[in-house]
């Protein structure tokens, strides 16, 4: 045939599909006239064609492939999209099994989406086996549980038998044990959820048959979701009553023939109990459902399946011979209880098993329960039990695909991270921990070792016997010295203005390195004996945090801010000298100083990046390519520490904006992770024993309420809310021209905008959800109210109405944050935490930069100057107040003042002056008083005089006759973790 | 940002001597072959996961070791994709055809049964011949199955590699399907 022929062909070919097939002859007919050859060769493919739809698929495998492959987009006749089976309209194919095929549909009566199962024709034939179905099928779709996929429909339309099924949007069990990797809590989650769906069918009667890890689905909320119940009696084979005549293997072979023809046999013998395997289809009950299930457990808590054999008979024989083995073997730190329960299950004779679902339930909530809380045995699901996945295979986000990449072509995978997150939020703007219940302290576990709330930090020796810590009182730091058993106190450092921060031992445990910043801002590297000396200098001008290598001869650090544009990983001799860049990242991927450490055999550190600290890299020193350390999706991880045989490391993370910082054990490489704390305190700075049998870090907790002073007298101050762990007026709060107070609360959980009357009276929430709005500032005429939101997933300005409707988002940035309207009510000014400012119109539109080293605080009622507010320098308890026109210029005045919190000014009605907050006696327990400064120079004066807490936020009243502010404590204590592997 | 937009870009870049673009092409590449490998696989049996890895790593390496290869946009690109994947593909199975009847197949970085059953070899050195056959006669039809079959791309995405009408590509495929299946059919 030459080309030409074969182009004429294609048309003929074409043309007669147009055609019914009874009469195409007279087409035939017609082409044969002029050309004979080509009417054989049409008939032939027409032939094919018919028979590629309908008929048995060829032996040949690669033509059967191009007949299924066509196919969800075009050629079989029912199934395209948008053609109708009974009241369905097909969208698209969703998946192939042995069940058939499963397309996406929509009910075009209920307008609802479902999932459309066509049985294949073959299992549809037999009239018998389809009542048995249809018996089960009616008695599954009239079950009505969270737990189980609703089967809406068992249908037919002409000669297909469909059943329609919710439409589950999720992945399946499998996925979320071997793709994703939940963490053994998850999962025994949705297990009890399965158990509990089970339960309810199991009383109604109605056994499931072929439970796998692919036929649970897990919804986007965390659902657990049975799928298919009793769609397995469609393939199980038919026995007659009298199962005599089951010899071994035969029934195998039997069930084998069945399996295989759906095409099934590998993906459902795993999980097949016993009787099941040998074809004793008169003994199936709930409980070989139940052996399924313990299938399924002994899979979620190991990684692998109890029974595994590349071949189907011999796995057969071994789910009905051999035991499977103890998951301790497989993963040392799994609960005793786990153990019990699997093999309660996994009992080959059915009257051994557990008889009932819900005892199973009931037993693997105490587990979980015991994990969550502590108080029992822990998992831990470690590398030995799973095993390493190709992180190709990992879901094909973009950001999980880069995450990938960063291994492979780190230069390239910078630009395209930087280009995914240039809208992201990345501001580690302010901490808010939602509530949660006091009651779930580790007590056991964890030791205080201080009680004062005033510790700053702690490390501990390498022999984990003694602990060196830094004490604030009232301004002042100093350093002890304690034996971790006898609890003697030992002054080492004497209180001073100076800070210490950064504490660690060195190897021998004699001596201890620290950053000591005097009280003229100039910070250095030291080194002093535990037992109390002069300190030694090491390094001049040293403000970073440095690890110390293994070898102690270097130190790693980052030189630059994670707020900067750029900064860089360095490595040095641990004087300080021949430091060597080793990895330069620009903002917002900077490197978070906080978490940087040395593996344990020296040849890498490992460091936290951006965006908001969130990833966590391991540069090897050598100079090969960095590699992404697997971590769950955390937020974001502030503090790392190796464990010493490398397979492991101890963090301090966030797993989201709004969670506390809690300390984990994170394996490596599998990135598993396990909670070591669980409660709504903050712990950061870790230190381990070098045997890593003792852990300490820094528990701290804040708590603020709204206080009312009238006339800023202290003594007639009174608190407005009230309630613990909460904290009110942080970092906002505000008066309305009417007299109402809006304020930020975490009295929701996350911090939301609320608003009340001035004396406390009815309290309402005016925004709701689970991220954070914060920072409201009400507009002059009261009518708005402007805001922070991460709603988008990144943190932007948002304007609402003062009753909390017509919400609008006025800012497309990053890291936005500290809004407030101008006087007309025509701008809003915002700033950023790398310390620029901004204006927006009220309307929304574009931000305008008006700083680019300042944060503004407040405009003059005029609306001509805003006074700014930036840091002296890093690190310093100085702050530069300058006054800078809205239209823009240089600073009209600069004011300079000291206070250990970031001060915030507030225009006076006249405009004549300042009133801003200054905290003195540190950041943990300093008090705040409020100045006013005249704008004409003049020295500051005292306006109030409280003698304790710290002032989160402040506002006067528009008649300047009440003060409100959110005011509370910090405390902060170190704690000794031990038995925490 | 849309990867068919920055691989096209990029390729504008690198073909004018920009010497970086090419770093930033390569997870773009790898990306898109994942892409393939993975629709292709899925075809061919549903969990052979490991082998799409093995798959996506032979092509990535063929790509990137043409370093005088001059891509005209995603739409070539995707074009020498599809044929990668589909000589990688073809030779394995030739290989293990030829093995089978004790020749000594070539060496090949694949992982033994990986990709290919040792029945399936055979089957796929015979659609390897039949397509052949098919590009003598229609080129563009070829092009489509060797996109849709080895590149696993959609109608839509193969029409704009072609710079046809997605009907066109229906036809075509249709055609091509049923010439290739009765080609292939035993009793031809």
């Amino acid at each position: 045939m030459t080309p030409q022929q074969y182009e004429r062909l294609t048309e003929l070919f074409h043309a007669a599909l147009e055609i019914a097939p009874t009469e195409r002859k007279v087409f035939l007919d017609y082409i044969s006239e002029s050309d004979a050859e080509l009417r054989c060769e049409l008939e032939a493919l027409l032939a094919a064609e018919a028979s590629a739809l309908t008929g048995k698929p060829p032996n040949d495998i690669a033509a059967g492939y191009l007949v299924q492959m066509g196919d969800c987009s075009a050629t079989l006749p029912l199934l395209t999209p948008n053609t109708c089976l009974d009241h369905y309209e097909i969208r698209s194919l969703l998946g192939k099994g042995g069940m058939g095929e499963v397309y996406l549909a929509e009910d075009i009566r209920l307008h609802r989406k479902v999932a459309l199962k066509i049985l294949p024709v073959e299992m549809a034939a037999s009239d018998d086996r389809m009542r048995r179905f249809e018996q089960e099928a009616q008695a599954a779709a009239a079950l009505n549980h969270p737990n189980i996929a609703h089967i809406y429909e068992i249908g037919k339309s002409e000669n297909t038998h469909f059943i329609a099924l919710e439409h589950i949007d999720g992945a399946s069990l499998r996925d979320k044990i071997h793709r994703d990797k939940a963490p053994l809590q998850e999962l025994l989650q949705y297990l009890i959820q399965v158990a509990e769906g089970l339960c309810k069918a199991h009383a109604a009667g109605i056994v499931h048959r072929d439970l796998k890890p692919d036929n649970i689905m897990i919804t986007r909320d965390d659902y657990a979701k049975i799928l298919d119940f009793g769609l397995a009696k469609l393939v199980e084979p038919q026995r007659p009553e009298d199962s005599s005549r089951a010899a071994p293997g035969e029934a195998e072979i039997d069930v084998m023939a069945q399996h295989s023809l759906a095409g099934t046999v590998m993906g459902t013998a795993g999980y097949m109990s016993p009787e099941q395997a040998q074809g004793k289809v008169n003994e199936i009950d709930q409980r070989s459902d139940i052996f399924s299930f313990g299938c399924i457990l002994f899979e979620a808590v190991t990684g692998r399946k109890p029974f595994v054999d590349e071949s189907v008979v011999k796995l057969l024989h071994k789910v009905v011979a051999e035991a499977a083995p103890p998951i301790k073997d497989l993963n040392p730190s799994l609960p005793a209880e786990l153990q019990r329960i699997v093999s309660g299950c996994l009992a080959k004779d059915r009257d051994e098993r557990y008889q009932t679902i819900k005892e199973v339930a009931l037993l693997l909530k105490e587990v979980r329960q015991g994990m969550a809380w502590g108080a029992g045995p822990r998992s831990d699901r470690s590398e030995t039990s799973r095993p390493s996945i190709d992180p190709s295979l990992r879901p094909a986000s973009s950001v999980k695909y880069i995450t990938a990449e960063i291994k492979r072509h780190p230069r390239v995978a910078v630009i395209i991270f930087m280009a995914l997150v240039a809208a992201a939020g990345y501001g580690l703007y302010r901490f808010v921990g939602p509530k949660r219940p006091a009651a779930s302290l580790l007590a056991n576990k964890m030791t205080r070792l201080t009680a004062t709330g005033k510790v700053l930090t702690g490390t501990i020796s390498p022999d984990g016997k003694r602990v060196v810590y830094v004490v604030e009182n009232t301004g002042q730091q100093s350093i002890w010295a304690r034996q971790v058993a006898t609890s003697s106190n030992v002054q080492i450092v004497a209180p001073s203005e100076a800070i210490y921060s950064n504490l660690s031992f060195t190897h021998d445990g004699n001596n201890i390195y620290f950053n000591k910043r005097e009280k003229d801002g100039l910070e250095s590297f030291y080194q002093m004996s535990v037992f109390g000396d002069m300190p030694r200098k090491v390094i001049e001008g040293f403000s970073a945090r440095a690890a110390l290598s293994p070898d102690e001869k270097r130190i790693a650090f980052i030189r630059g801010g994670f707020f900067d544009s750029e900064n860089s990983l360095v490595v040095a001799n641990s004087n300080g000298s021949g430091e060597q860049v080793l990895v330069t990242r620009k903002s917002p991927l900077n490197f978070y100083f906080g978490g940087i450490a040395w593996t344990p055999d020296g040849k890498a550190i490992t460091c936290v990046a951006g965006p908001h600290a969130q990833k966590l890299i391991k540069v090897p020193l050598d100079g090969s390519a960095e590699e992404v350390v697997n971590t769950p999706n955390w937020f974001s991880v502030i503090n790392i520490e190796w464990l010493p045989e490398g397979t492991g490391l101890i963090v301090a993370a966030r797993e989201s904006r709004t969670s506390p910082l809690q300390v984990w054990h994170l394996s490596y490489p599998s990135g598993a992770a396990r909670p070591i704390t669980n409660d709504f305190s903050n712990y950061t700075n870790l230190s381990l024993s070098a045997d890593a049998s003792a852990l300490i870090v820094t528990k701290r907790e804040a708590t603020s309420h709204i206080w009312l002073a009238p006339e800023g007298d202290a003594s007639r101050a009174k608190q407005l809310t009230t309630g613990t762990f909460r904290q009110d007026g942080t970092p906002s709060v505000n008066w309305t021209p009417d007299g109402r107070i809006v304020f930020d609360s975490t009295a929701s959980g996350s911090v939301h905008t609320w608003i009340m009357n001035a004396d406390g009276s009815d309290q309402r929430q005016l925004t709701d959800g689970a991220y954070e709005d914060q920072g409201a500032h009400v507009s002059h005429d009261g009518r708005y109210i402007v805001f922070t939101s991460n709603r988008t997933g990144t943190q932007h300005i948002y304007r609402m109405d003062i009753d909390g409707n017509n919400l609008k988002q006025l800012t497309h940035g990053a890291d936005e944050a500290a809004p407030f309207f101008s006087p007309d009510g025509k701008w809003v000014i915002f700033s950023s935490n790398n310390y620029s400012s901004w204006r927006v119109a009220a309307g929304g539109g574009e931000s305008v930069q008006l700083t680019n080293n300042s944060w503004a605080s407040d405009i003059s009622p005029d609306g001509k100057l805003v006074a700014h507010v930036r840091p002296a320098g890093a690190g310093s308890r100085l702050w530069k107040l300058p006054i800078i026109p809205f239209a823009g210029g240089p600073p009209l005045k600069t004011f300079e003042v000291r206070s250990d919190s970031r001060p915030n000014s507030r225009w006076t009605l006249d405009g004549h002056a300042i009133i801003y907050n200054l905290t003195h006696g540190g950041v943990l327990s300093g008090v705040t008083n409020l100045w006013i400064q005249p704008l004409d120079s003049g020295p500051p004066k005292q306006l109030t005089h409280f003698t304790s807490e710290t002032f989160f936020s402040f506002d006067w009243s528009r008649d300047s006759k009440s003060l409100v502010c959110g005011r509370g404590t910090t405390s902060s204590d170190v704690v000794l973790i031990s038995n925490f592997r | 940002m849309s990867s068919t937009h920055s691989v096209s870009l990029l390729l504008e870049r690198w073909n004018s001597g920009d010497r970086e673009a090419l770093d930033q092409l390569m997870p773009l590449i790898y990306e898109e072959l994942r892409k393939m490998a993975r629709r292709y696989m899925r075809q061919q049996n549903p969990g052979h996961t490991l082998q799409t890895t093995a798959l996506i790593h032979e092509a990535y390496l063929r790509m990137v070791k043409q370093p005088q290869k001059q891509f005209q946009n995603r739409a070539h690109f995707c074009g020498v994709a599809a044929q990668a994947m589909r000589h990688i593909l073809v030779d394995y199975a030739r290989s293990r055809h030829t093995a089978k009847r004790g020749g000594s197949g070539r060496p090949i970085s694949l992982e033994e049964g990986a990709l290919v059953t040792q029945e399936r070899a055979a089957e796929l050195v015979a659609f390897d011949d039949a397509l052949k056959e098919l590009e003598r006669l229609s080129k563009r039809q070829s092009q489509v199955v060797e996109l849709r079959f080895f590149g696993g791309l959609t109608v839509d995405e193969t029409a704009a590699v072609l710079e046809v009408s997605p009907d066109t590509v229906m036809r075509d495929w249709s055609m091509a399907k049923t010439w290739l299946h009765r080609a292939l059919s035993p009793g031809k």
